[in-house]
């Protein structure tokens, strides 16, 4: 009888057991199936985008509120710039071709930070020679500081040492990803392949 | 006076196999980007001769102006910072290159007198400090 009572007793606390390890097993990789497994800087941020209005370059407002539903790609930097803010661009375009059937879906934009030289038709014109689809953004100076400020985007004009370029740009290289709820979710660097950005932004729409 | 010619002959391809091989700085793969204003263009300089030399100057029909530039990055409490400044110069080491691309040197094309569209290629002359002017072409591509 005590046999019995024993055998039922610890035949009870592997089962327990069983079950506690399963859903413990379970629960991971249901966490592990909820959460994009992201390749760059991940954030952690809860903060709202900002919302003011930009302008594109079709001289529409352009909200960031208004693109909830759709994942958004941010890089800042000016049309004058010839090797890293091109460079990014075309990386950028890679990776959304590479896509496939989700090429598009992802919002794209370029925001200045030369609003000085860099007008609504300029940038037209600039980001249309790596993607038609994406923005090219310029605003106020007021609206442009709150969307530096909140990516806490750096930039600066260098000293025009004898260029004829006139002056150049020294700025944040970063590519900020933005998941479809406009929370700030993983930053990469200008110098990573489209390979791992498009990792990301598929990852995001996941 | 056949050992002659065969001797003559094979000096002559010698000598010519070794100029080829130790001759002035040449270009490589010179690359661009699609561009409206301001272009870019990236070269491999390769030096097989035992002098050092220095591409000291650049021109296209297509540009007002050439320069050389180099791309640098800074890690930042904000993530990294791309900056860019003049260079008068870039090195080319004896028997060795100079590789110019994303991120670093780079020939920057200032006031494009037509757009660079990507499939087309331009003539590019580059000047070397000894070995004197040579000329590339650069083809545009829409990737890289």
């Amino acid at each position: 009888m005590q046999l019995r009572t024993s055998i039922a007793i610890s035949l009870t606390a592997a089962l327990v057991a069983c079950a506690v390890l399963g859903s413990l097993i379970w629960t991971h990789a249901a966490a592990n199936f909820k959460s994009p497994q992201l390749d760059g800087t991940k954030i952690q941020s809860a903060a709202p985008e900002p919302e003011v209005a930009l302008i594109d370059e079709d001289g529409r407002s352009f909200r960031l509120t208004g693109k909830r539903g759709k994942e958004v790609v941010l890089f800042f930097g000016y049309a004058h710039c010839p090797d890293v803010c091109p460079a990014t661009l075309a990386k950028l375009a890679q990776a959304d071709h590479s896509l496939g059937s989700q090429a598009g879906n992802v919002t794209v934009a370029f925001v200045t930070v030369d609003p000085q030289r860099d007008t609504i038709s300029a940038l037209k014109r600039y980001v249309g020679l790596f993607d038609p689809r994406f923005y090219g953004l310029t605003g106020s100076p007021k609206a442009l500081g709150t969307f530096y400020s909140v990516y806490h985007v750096w930039h600066q004009k260098l000293p025009n040492h004898g260029s004829a370029a006139g002056y150049l740009m020294a700025h944040s290289s970063s590519i900020y990803m933005l998941d479809r709820d406009g929370h700030l979710r993983v930053i990469h660097d200008w110098s990573d392949s489209p390979a791992v950005l498009a990792h990301d932004m598929k990852a995001l729409m996941e | 006076m056949n050992r002659t010619i065969v001797t003559t002959v094979a000096c002559l391809g010698l000598s010519l196999a070794w100029t080829a091989a130790a001759g002035p700085p040449f270009a490589a793969n010179a690359w661009s980007r699609p561009a409206i204003d301001t272009g870019v263009v990236y070269v491999t300089l390769i030096n097989n001769s035992s002098r050092a030399d220095e591409l000291v100057a650049a021109k296209t029909p297509l540009a007002h102006h050439v320069e050389f530039h180099e791309s640098t990055s800074t890690s930042g409490p904000m993530g990294r910072m791309a900056s860019m400044h003049r260079v008068r110069y870039i090195a080319v080491p004896a028997h060795g290159r100079a590789v110019l691309r994303p991120g670093g040197y780079h020939i920057m094309l200032i006031g494009l007198k037509s757009s660079l569209r990507a499939g087309t290629t331009f003539p590019l002359q580059l000047d070397f400090e000894h070995a004197g002017w040579t000329t590339t072409r650069v083809a545009v591509r829409a990737t890289g």
